[in-house]
């Protein structure tokens, strides 16, 4: 049996942590706990591990900066590493790879997956060869951890593990390197900057307290060979700054106090952002059961890897007269990168579909047509669709490009829409989508992500992706569902026939989320949103936000009514009650502003 | 059109890749042998077996062999091979797949790298070409040695594979970083003309000062032709990294021009990422 089985968990939360350490001990493993680095780095120096699972924020650093600080560690980097990101985050944690993680897994996961997934790792299965003593952490020759041992003998103290720092030559860039011993008079650090004798470097230390920048001059530099890291011995320069770093390592070199603060964090609660994704359960036969689409199962978080590979592939690409620039983010459907067409010179967003549903000729067949339909939508709030391609296999739509913010982005940002503004943002989305309506087309996706407001203040609505013409005398049922949880209607979820009062409802529950600050129904994962989405009567918005009024309350309450027929028919109705609430509180505006400014010529 | 290296694939990968790519891609099985250059290959793809030092020690070669061009160094694992991913990354590959990946994914990963690199908008060659002419003329005088401009591209990843890179930060009007990558052989034989000094002679502080000299008069040369425009920068002091496979940060969303240049039988790099602030005209 392979000697490295332990297994250590590293997750500010601490009610997750013992339910991973329960699944994972009754599994039959050694599992080790740690809410932040240091206790973590206790672990990893007294116990044979075999892995670490890692949250992406631990209590006293970043996750990506521990990953980082422990693939710099020679003795350290061979010992498996995966990240355990939230769905929203996902995005980001492809990064992890490139800094040596072996994989990211996006939570919440099921019970069974999370336990297979960790039966695959390497090293926790048993081997018939002895594990090597250390495996190639990189194609270089392996003589550096002999050589750090050749060290000159002095007094200087070896940290266990070393430690983590960044050097700069001038503050602007900075390099890794981590301190291999130290002493009073400074450090000798390993890094792959290249500096002389008598130069002045500055080392940034990451201490508990902070961030703490210290200048030092290279005193003597090993340089053995063009493939191995720099080594330099700094003296420090003798300042409060310096005793105060010396300190913190002289507190490293002995064990490790295990510090645990309050949990200020709670990452089950970005659980809840999952349902703002948009999900699709086509009806093909070669569907997953809904439930598999609807949990974030692993075989999703799989496909959302290698999506997110593929959109890596795309970046400083031409997809026929469209240049993939930089990339913007990914979301369920596609990726979206910011463009450039070089037929008509103006920037553009480009939408790649992912590669699953690239792959699904029903979509292909679906997009093509919609995107058709949806590029004739000429309307100033609505983005427009230029093109749409297929190039090398991969489906592609081109739209207009918008600098600006979403409705999520002011929600999250805590802008306070309850106001004159968010009253006009909710009036100018229902002409548009009136708009569309009368076009016989419904977007399927209203949600605060897809609501723009660009530079100059104009609402857009963007991402007509899964939009669809309906035929309004003979309404038939829909494909699949379509959506995002957190807005979805009663309707879609159960299957129904959808029409535009579909788009209300989604609408409702947007501004109810502008509104209030919170959407109207959180669960833990989309199951549960839907289920109260279906069952549940939502809070009234007053009730969450005293500072709604009634009748705006009663409006957005009647958008969002379970039953179709319950809720407004058509938008005119709604602008016409939102306008008449929006005279009264103009006329309120002036009366007030008349009794509390003098008026021009008045005494 | 460029063929796919296939370095000594089983038939396995072989007839997965043949069904996975397009019909038109011409597919080469070939063992790769050292000191073969790979700038003429569209993609390369090697198969992992048992002996995963081995293959990371080829990667690394390959890397290298592909001269700094933007040629992807595609892993296919093997069903048996849970070595760590990163280990194939940091060694240079550019994507590591298996063969129990699902095809469609697969298909679409290896079609987004064969697709062409795109070209340069015209206002990124109003910042590029002075970077390019003032390279080629910064080597001309210092070394007396011709460097060509041979082509460009667009970086998606953070990670340089040279020996050595000259690293400066720019500040002001437009932020970003520029960077100067050299294989030890080219480095040397440049830091040997410029110091004037027999290469046996060449040390730490030699490549230290040669190399920062060098990024230090490209950057600052090129700094001279944006007087007045939002590409106009501050100078940091000059940063030289040395190993295979250091990342570098760069403001986020810019983008990161890679110019190649050919001289003595070699290639060098320069990474430029420039990034006008915003507000500025």
């Amino acid at each position: 049996m392979n000697d490295k089985t332990d297994i250590l968990l590293i997750n500010r939360d601490e009610e997750l942590l013992e339910s991973l350490e329960t699944q994972l001990r009754q599994a039959g493993y050694a599992v080790h706990t740690a809410m932040d680095m240091r206790e973590a780095l206790t672990t990893i120096t007294s116990h044979p591990l075999g892995l670490i699972i890692c949250d992406h924020a631990l209590e006293d650093v970043n996750g990506y900066d521990f990953l980082y600080y422990l693939k710099s560690d020679p003795l350290r980097d061979c010992i498996p590493f995966v990240f355990l990101v939230p769905l929203k985050d996902q995005g980001s944690a492809f990064k992890a790879f490139e800094m040596g993680a072996i994989d990211f897994w996006v939570y919440p996961l099921e019970v069974k997956d999370f336990i297979m997934r960790v039966r695959k790792i390497d090293p926790l299965q048993p081997s018939k060869t002895p594990p090597p003593g250390s495996p190639p952490s990189s194609p270089t020759p392996p003589a550096e951890h002999q050589e750090s041992k050749e060290r000159r003998k002095t007094e200087r103290v070896r940290i266990a593990p070393s430690f983590k720092i960044e050097v700069s030559r001038d503050g602007i860039v900075w390099l890794p390197g981590q301190v291999m011993n130290f002493n009073k008079g400074g450090v000798f650090v390993r890094t792959p900057l290249l500096g002389k004798q008598g130069l002045t470097l500055k080392i940034k230390f990451l201490l508990p307290a902070g961030v703490s920048i210290v200048s030092g001059e290279i005193r003597h530099i090993v340089f053995n060979s063009s493939h191995q890291q720099a080594g330099m011995g700094i003296k420090m320069e003798q300042d409060q700054e310096w005793n105060r770093v010396q300190g913190h390592l002289e507190s490293l070199k002995v064990s490790e106090m295990p510090s645990r603060g309050g949990n200020s964090g709670d990452p089950w609660k970005s659980a809840a952002q999952a349902p703002a994704k948009t999900i699709m359960v086509c009806n093909q036969k070669e569907q997953h059961p809904p439930d598999a689409l609807l949990t974030d199962n692993p075989r999703k978080s799989e496909a959302e890897s290698f999506n997110i590979r593929f959109y890596q592939s795309l970046i400083g690409k031409q997809l026929d007269n469209y240049k993939a620039v930089s990339f913007i983010g990914a979301g369920a459907m596609g990726g979206v990168f910011k463009g450039w067409d070089i037929a008509l010179e103006r920037e553009v967003a480009l939408k790649v579909i992912s590669y699953e549903l690239a792959s699904k000729e029903t979509f292909r067949d679906m997009f093509i047509k919609e995107a058709r339909t949806i590029s004739k939508l000429d309307h100033p709030n609505i983005a427009h669709i230029y093109y749409i391609g297929i190039t090398d296999n991969i489906l592609y739509f081109v739209m207009e490009f918008i600098t600006g913010q979403t409705l999520k982005n002011m929600i999250d940002r805590r802008i306070n829409l309850n106001n004159l503004k968010g009253i006009e943002y909710l009036i100018t989305i229902c002409q548009a989508l009136d708009f569309v309506s009368n076009k016989h087309i419904i977007h399927r996706d209203i949600k605060p992500e897809n609501i723009l407001i660009d530079q100059k203040g104009s609402v857009k609505i963007v991402d007509f992706g899964v939009a669809k013409t309906i035929d309004a005398d003979n309404p038939a049922k829909q494909e699949g569902i379509v959506g995002s949880p957190l807005y979805m209607s009663p309707d879609c979820i159960v299957g129904r026939a959808m029409d535009h009062r579909s788009d209300i409802y989604s609408l409702g529950a947007s501004f109810y989320h502008a509104f209030t600050g919170t959407p109207p129904f959180e669960g833990k994962d989309a199951d549960e949103v839907l289920l109260k989405h279906l069952n549940e009567p939502c809070v009234p918005l007053n009730v969450k936000n005293p500072k709604v009024s009634k009748t705006l309350g009663e409006i957005i309450e009647r958008m969002m009514a379970k039953n179709p027929e319950d809720r407004y028919q058509d938008y005119a109705q709604i602008i016409k009650d939102i306008k008449a609430l929006r005279s009264k509180v103009m006329k309120f505006q002036k009366l007030k502003n008349s009794t509390l400014m003098p008026r021009p010529g008045s005494i | 059109m460029k063929p796919i290296l296939l370095n000594d694939c089983s038939r396995e990968v072989s007839l997965l890749l043949a069904d996975l790519l397009d019909e038109k891609a011409l597919l080469l099985n070939e063992r790769f042998e050292n000191h073969k250059r790979l700038d003429d290959y569209r993609m390369i793809v090697l198969e992992t077996r048992s002996d995963q030092k081995r293959v990371l020690n080829q990667i690394s070669k390959m890397r290298y062999a592909c001269n700094f061009r933007n040629i992807p160094i595609i892993v296919m694992r093997g069903r048996e091979d849970h070595f760590p991913v990163q280990h194939y990354i940091m060694a240079g590959a550019t994507e590591v797949l298996s063969l129990t990946d699902p095809p469609a994914a697969c298909r679409q990963i290896l079609q987004g790298y064969l697709i062409p690199d795109r070209r340069p908008l015209d206002q990124e060659m109003e910042y590029l070409k002075p970077f390019i002419e003032n390279t080629v003329s910064v080597i001309q005088t210092m070394t007396s040695g011709t460097a060509e401009f041979r082509e460009m591209y667009f970086s998606n990843a953070f990670r340089i594979f040279g020996d050595i890179s000259g690293i400066i930060g720019l500040s002001g009007d437009a932020e970003g970083t520029v960077v100067l990558t050299f294989y030890w052989a080219l480095a040397w034989r440049i830091i040997s003309k410029m110091m004037q000094v027999q290469e046996e002679a060449i040390n730490a502080e030699l490549i230290h000062d040669g190399v920062g000299e060098l990024i230090n008069m490209i950057s600052g040369s090129t700094k001279k032709n944006f007087v007045g425009t939002h590409y106009h920068y501050e100078l940091s002091l000059p940063t030289v990294v040395v190993g295979s496979g250091h990342q570098i940060g760069h403001p986020e969303g810019a983008s990161i021009a890679i110019l190649i240049f050919d001289m003595d039988n070699s290639s060098f790099a320069v990474h430029v990422c420039l990034k006008p602030m915003k507000g500025t005209s």
